[in-house]
């Protein structure tokens, strides 16, 4: 197409009566080509009114100026507003939306690493029948005439938790429509354990929301808030929020962490309580006892101070060894009183979570810290059981069709045998879905969906906003949104419900949405929803919720008669991979776990004791009860008899997840229980090398990372530091203009890694796979360094985010014989990838260790679509050049034509590197060291700054601010 | 004044250099001869060897040129390699056959003269093997000629603070002087050859690289003048060239590189490599060739005497080095040099201590510095251990620096082996050559160290 109008439009060179073409008239032709060329990347496909093919140049979309989308990201049942950067037409990188008060342009770093599935090379380009490539008209067709003849026996829709309160409409309608259709909401990662408990306390379940900002004390029960459980980024964001005091005086939040693994919450503990997941529910019992008795505060309604009986904490066994921290945690959480949370996981069971409902609701935190009222109904989710109980009506033959929308039971169900023989009976099985999964491989109609960059929905996960989300591109395949499928389905069967999805949503929210009798016209409404992402709205809080003492009763029983097996295998999220989905993802797969730091898998995690009892170090096989060989990896921190595995790793299908890990859904129970009583590890003999990202787990002494206990901190001077000026040969950097630094402030730096990924996704860093991993060859240009300090109970952890540090007499400029490396003159250690012949010289004097090499030629075969996902803003680097962080020099740049376009100077918020503005926690602050008023400067005379191997004479840009522990006790300080 | 009738010293008595009665015309017809022969069997089969292992480095030269240094073992934090261990491993090894040649000259050793050329071609073919690996170890070596300092339209200059830019040229530098001394000194018997040898292509060659030599007095003047002032150049380059080398790691900030010792340390290695490898050739050449009433079992002893010297300086320099860690209080340099003795590489550490200290102790018996299978011993174990300190020096240094968070182990590939190979087999290949086609020893000076060639005494030097 484009091709031909080029033929038509543009005259041949030198033929229109010039004898010679001009360099001017050249310029002007040779611009004219490229624009064309550019344009014919972007092809139309099918009937899309409404988003215009990017072959005619728009207005809005000037080449090389970035566009910005407000879109939403939904992860089973949370929904982040992201701001989507689309440059020349595609999405390039994905951050938070800033317009949402909760989120304040923050977001999860899935949403960011996401960005990969919309062009991930497997996924799937045209509907498919019978493993036969078919059209869209003769798919919908067979769907709806299965749908229609399904009367009599019933047809299933599973699909992921919907909280979108549009989607939910049209699945209504639809029921309608097929009168036996039953709609079933999977998500197997959802918390079945703490819905139960919450429907048998209070009758209902409501979507979690938790004010971490608000909470003093912070009591984690196997409880992952900050790396899997969630909405991660809002308690990131409020638990960050509590942990930066200016000096000893400002006081911090204290958070207590119960668990049997090592957690990236666990990580940052004040105290930490290694135990056993089969004791949460008795020690929780024994802590709603010493609450009631020491406190004096009144039990629920129906609830029998009897029942606590045995609960007394100074008799429960598994309680002796944490005597004194419990003792401490109770009297913290009685003066605390509202402000205190309490929190309880998957791995927790029913019992344990009913006592942090009690707990939070006799301590008066209901309504404070966990704001039930700002809270919506959860979706009704089903739990495992019912999942089985769907499959059993399958296998009986008593479904006719079944459609499978976004969920992949086919990985994630543990059964296989009972996946397979339920799918044997259902006449038509249908796939909607992104990619060729474990579940499309055994579905006779595959129907390709949009990615959510390319679909329209809108999303309720509080009372007072509603999130929109908005394609920024055009499908890339023939593709359809899921609920596009709906309602063609809908047309066919006769109950027409509108004529796409665009419509129907803002159909409903013109009428269900727009305030009634606004006088402001609906399509301004509608766009300026668009614009921002999200709607503000004025709700009512939630009715206040009474809690059933009787049910309480019950647990307290359940409890005390909880099993204590020998080995415990407690399962959790991957806090990269999720439940799975994100596994083709080439950047979650090789970002190293944050604790374990292994990249490509998921290794056992063993308690150092109990490694050493079986002999085994990293990479040993081991296997479990049942279930194929494992590595094993050595947890600092973790609790004896505990064995932990994370799932999302081992699918068998997915060109990058294939294969990689081992898929521990098959070792859930059938209840769907998050731990699973193992009777024995036998090592296989076997060894598997692990790709890991540090060797090397403590600081060996070093002074490169601090981490003090507010007790160190209150001796340190309560004032603002000098800086020390160190003895040099060298000359004084010259500079003009702003001096680029940075502040990583150490305690509200969780080590989650969204920096790494949001690095990854701005800077096109490649991905080199396990066996580079393995080598020490990953191109990280950012890495989250995490260092173990103490033993056993007392491990204590830092995270140090490390990345170049912009030296003023930085070793690599002097060493590098070309001059590729060198200093900018506004203190940026710059590299011409140009420039660079590789003698690798410049990556030994770097003290830091973080210059990547290409070692391989690790960008050439990227995929043509993967290609499209490539910042044009930052050169692609070829094989054997030198690269390294660059303070995201684009963005800098881009900052500083602005502001000369304006006619003002810089302000001090203009610069924002990808890991700054990507970091839920605020630790990263970037801008004008040289300004002693910006906030980089003022932080990086905070008190309790240092920089990283400054004895060297470095002088590194970036100041790195201790991070602080606030146990309780004799090292702790008063709050 | 000495007493005629006393005995003198044994220091002072001067070494016999040559077995039986050897006249100019013998000379010529023993070490001539070779290039107008037919070589031996046994030569073939060496040449066999040398060529498949330089065949099976090429290989892997071009394996690495194509799919680039991820074929190494070399990563993160160990950037170098066995790419730069055999560099200076290299480097090193020439460094005998300069000192022989220049050093020697000018402190008037005449026993240098037997040996003199065959150690300079020595230098000339290490210095050959070294200048492959800085090139071949880049990211990307067809931008290489990026580091000499050559005009161009972009106006971009080279970086004079990079230790490596010094090595461009301090290497080229000393191949150059070596080059063109060695010829020099071919000069006279490339004259002799061209007259020994019948019409024919041999003939017009050796006319040509011969330059109209005509044995005048004036040409002998020219020529003695020019030796000695390409010995005093070269002299000069003995020392700078190893310690410009050092400078790659002492100017650098990395904890085990970062020490003053370094450039005599790394000169005084040098010097002991070579000496080991110029032990080993001669074992071989005069063995192989008849040539031992020429290099005498005095020439061996004299050398293995300098070896068991240089062996000493390494002992102080290793003593030094590490009283240094202990004294700095340096935490980063004291954990690196456990690392060398201790941990995951601290077998190389204690190889290096044992093959460059303690076995060249032997050589303090007079009848093992004259035993041929305990100098090939000697020798074989100084080449190792040489090259285990190179090793040492860099892969123990770089595994763990400053951040533990980075400290990752180095295991080199088959490549890296096969490449270290070929540097093996391009070397004997062109020992072997120069042996067949070129006289092995420099007849001219030997000429003038024959008894009654100067007046006097028995003789003097060239």
């Amino acid at each position: 197409m484009a091709e031909g109008k080029l033929r038509v439009k543009l005259p041949v060179l030198g033929s229109d009566g010039e004898d010679q073409v001009s360099r001017r008239r050249f310029l002007a032709l040779f611009g004219a080509s490229a624009a064309l060329a550019t344009g014919a990347g972007c092809k139309p496909s099918g009937n899309r009114a409404a988003i215009v093919p990017y072959t005619k140049k728009q207005e809005e979309i000037v080449p090389g100026i970035a566009d910005y989308y407000a879109s939403t990201f939904q992860e089973g049942e949370v929904a982040y507003p992201v701001l989507v950067k689309a440059r020349e037409g595609r999405p390039i990188h994905v951050e938070g939306n800033d317009e949402h008060p909760r989120y304040r342009g923050k977001t999860s770093f899935h949403a960011t690493a996401d960005l990969l599935g919309l062009y991930d090379p497997d996924r799937l380009r045209a509907p498919m029948q019978d493993g036969r490539l078919t059209t869209w008209n003769v798919a919908i067709d067979r769907l709806a005439s299965s749908l229609r003849e399904s009367a009599g026996r019933s047809a299933v829709l599973i699909t992921g938790a919907v909280i979108s309160p549009s989607r939910k409409t049209l699945i209504a309608r639809l029921i309608e429509a097929v009168p036996g259709l039953r709609h079933v909401e999977w998500e197997p990662s959802a918390d079945h354990a703490g819905r139960q408990a919450e429907r048998a306390l209070y009758g209902e379940s409501r979507l979690p929301r938790h004010r971490f900002d608000k909470a003093w004390v912070i009591v984690a029960l196997e409880a992952d808030f900050l790396g899997t459980l969630g909405d991660t980024v809002s308690a990131i964001a409020g638990f960050a929020s509590q942990r930066r005091p200016d000096s000893f005086a400002g006081g911090m939040n204290r958070l207590y962490v119960l668990e049997g693994g090592m957690s990236l919450t666990g990580s940052r503990a004040d105290v930490r309580l290694p135990l056993r997941p089969s004791a949460l529910a008795r020690i929780a019992f024994g802590l709603v006892h010493a609450v009631a008795l020491r406190a004096g505060r009144p039990l629920p309604e129906g609830m029998d101070a009897a029942a606590l009986d045995g609960f007394a904490l100074d008799r429960l066994p598994e309680a002796k060894p944490f005597a004194a921290a419990l003792d401490a945690l109770v009297r913290d959480l009685i003066a605390a009183g509202p402000k205190s949370l309490v929190l309880a996981g998957p791995a927790a069971s029913t019992d344990a979570h009913a006592a942090c409902l009690i707990l939070n609701h006799m301590l008066g935190a209901e309504g404070v810290t966990v704001a039930s009222d700002e809270s919506v109904a959860a979706p009704v989710l089903a739990t495992p059981e019912e999942l089985a109980k769907v499959l059993a009506d399958m296998a009986a033959g008593r479904v006719a069709a079944a459609l499978f929308w976004d969920v992949n039971p086919a990985y994630d169900v543990p059964g296989e045998s009972a996946w397979q023989a339920a799918l044997a009976r259902v006449p038509l099985r249908v796939r909607l879905g992104l990619l060729p999964d474990e579940t499309a491989a055994s579905c006779n109609l595959v129907l390709p969906t949009n990615h959510w960059l390319e679909s329209w929905n809108d999303f309720e996960t509080s009372r007072d906003t509603l999130t929109l989300q908005q394609p920024v591109v055009a499908p890339l395949y023939d593709t359809l949104q899921g609920e596009d499928v709906l309602l063609r389905c809908l047309a066919e069967l006769g109950h027409p419900a509108g004529k796409s999805y665009q419509d129907f949503l803002k159909q409903r929210w013109q009428e269900e949405v727009q305030p009634q009798g606004s006088p402001i016209p609906f399509a301004r409404f509608w766009n300026t929803c668009l614009h921002d992402g999200l709607l503000h709205r004025k709700a009512e809080p939630a009715a206040t919720r009474v809690l059933d003492g009787t049910a309480l009763a019950r647990a307290a029983a359940g409890a005390a008669q909880a099993a204590r097996p020998t080995l415990e295998l407690v399962l959790d999220l991957d806090p990269r991979l999720h439940d799975g989905r994100y596994a083709n993802n080439g950047w979650l797969q090789e970002m190293p776990d944050p604790i374990q730091r292994t990249s490509w898998g998921n290794p056992l995690a063993l308690s150092p004791a109990d490694a050493d009892r079986l002999h085994l170090k990293n990479g040993d096989l081991v296997t479990l009860d049942r279930g194929p060989a494992l590595p094993i990896v050595r947890q600092r921190g973790q609790a004896e008899g505990v064995v932990r595995l994370t799932l999302g790793h081992g699918r068998s299908a997915g060109s990058v997840a294939a294969q990689v890990g081992t898929r521990a859904w098959s070792l859930t129970t059938a209840a769907g229980s998050r731990v699973v009583a193992v009777d024995a590890i036998r090592p296989t003999g076997g060894h598997q090398d692990l790709a890991l990202a540090q060797d090397h787990d403590t600081k060996d002494g070093r002074d490169i990372a601090r981490l003090w206990s507010m007790a160190e901190f209150a001796r340190k001077p309560q004032h603002e530091r000098e800086a020390e000026d160190f003895p040099s040969l060298y000359d004084k950097q010259e500079q003009k203009g702003p001096r680029w630094g940075m502040a990583s402030d150490l305690s509200a730096c969780v080590g989650c890694g969204a920096c790494v990924v949001a690095c990854q996704s701005e800077n096109n860093i490649p991905v080199v796979g396990p066996e580079q991993v393995r080598k020490g060859r990953a191109m990280h240009w950012m890495r989250v360094d995490r260092y173990y300090e103490g033993e056993g109970t007392a491990t204590s952890v830092v995270h140090e985010p490390m990345l170049c540090q912009h030296c003023d007499n930085a070793p690599c400029e002097t060493v590098c014989p070309v001059q590729a490396t060198n200093h900018g003159p506004d203190g940026i250690n710059q590299m011409a990838y140009n420039r660079c012949v590789g003698t690798r010289y410049c990556a030994n004097n770097c003290p830091y260790k973080v210059r990547r090499f290409n070692f391989l030629d690790f960008t050439g075969e990227t995929p043509e679509s993967m290609q499209l996902a490539f910042n044009p803003e930052v050169s692609v680097r070829p094989r054997g050049v030198m690269e390294k962080c660059t303070f995201c020099v684009q963005r800098i740049r881009n900052a500083e034509q602005v502001a000369k376009r304006d006619g003002r100077g810089l302000r001090d918020s203009d610069v924002v590197p990808a890991c700054a503005s990507a970091c839920p926690a605020s630790a990263i602050v970037f801008g004008d060291i040289s300004d002693p008023k910006s906030e980089v400067s003022k932080l990086s005379r905070s008190n309790r700054g240092f920089h990283v191997l400054e004895e060297l004479g470095t002088k590194p840009a970036i100041t790195y601010l201790a991070a602080l522990k606030n146990p309780s006790g004799r090292d702790g300080g008063e709050r | 004044m000495i007493s005629a009738t006393a005995p003198l010293p044994e220091a002072l008595t001067p070494m016999e250099l040559m077995e039986g009665r050897v006249t100019p015309a013998s000379l010529d017809d023993q070490v001539l001869q070779f290039p107008a022969r037919r070589p031996p069997r046994a030569w073939y089969i060496a040449l066999g060897v040398t060529l498949t292992a330089l065949a099976i480095g090429g290989f892997c030269m071009a394996w690495t040129l194509y799919y680039g240094i991820g074929t190494w073992g070399n990563n993160r934090p160990v950037a170098w390699g066995f790419g730069i261990i055999n560099f200076v491993f290299w480097i090193g090894i020439g460094h005998a056959g300069t000192l022989i040649s220049a050093i020697l000259f000018l402190f008037r050793a005449r026993w240098r003269n037997a040996i003199a050329r065959f150690a300079e071609a020595m230098t000339i073919f290490a210095v050959m093997c070294a200048g492959i690996f800085p090139v071949l170890h880049t990211g990307r070596p067809w931008f290489a000629y990026w580091l000499f300092p050559y005009p161009n339209e972009r106006g971009i200059w080279v970086n004079f603070r990079s230790p490596l830019i010094w090595d461009v040229f301090a290497v080229s530098t000393y191949f150059s002087v070596s080059l063109v001394f060695w010829y020099l000194g071919l000069v006279p018997d490339f004259a002799s050859l061209r007259d020994r040898t019948a019409e024919g292509l041999r003939k017009r060659i050796y006319t040509i690289a011969s330059l109209g030599w005509r044995g005048a007095a004036s040409h002998w003047v020219h020529y003695d003048k020019a030796y000695l002032l390409l010995a005093g150049l070269a002299t000069g380059l003995v020392i700078s060239v190893h310690s410009v080398v050092s400078f790659d790691f002492a100017v650098s900030l990395v904890p085990g590189w970062h020490m003053t010792i370094f450039p005599p340390y790394f000169v005084a290695g040098a010097i002991f490599a070579g000496f080991a490898m110029v032990v080993m050739g001669l074992i071989v050449v005069r063995k192989t060739m008849n040539l031992s009433n020429l290099i005498t079992d005095n020439h061996l002893d004299t050398m293995n005497k300098l070896i068991l010297a240089m062996s000493c300086i390494m002992g102080y320099a290793y003593c030094m080095e590490a009283g240094t860690a202990w004294y700095s209080a340096n935490p980063y340099i004291q954990h690196t040099f456990k690392n060398y003795v201790s941990g995951f590489y601290g077998w190389a550490g204690i190889t290096t201590i044992t093959c460059n200290i303690i076995i060249p102790q032997l050589f303090w018996f007079r009848r093992l510095r004259r035993s041929i299978p305990a100098m090939i011993f000697v020798a074989l174990a100084v080449t190792l251990g040489m090259w285990m300190e190179r090793f040492v020096i860099i892969i123990i240094s770089l595994h763990q620096d400053y951040l533990p968070s980075s400290w990752h182990l180095y295991i080199p590939t088959k490549i890296d082996f096969g490449v270290l190979l070929g540097s093996f087999g391009l070397f004997f290949t062109l020992v072997l050559l120069f042996a067949r086609v070129l006289p092995v020893i420099a007849t001219s000076e030997m000429k003038g160290s024959l008894p009654g060639a100067q007046a006097g005494d028995g003789g003097g030097h060239a």
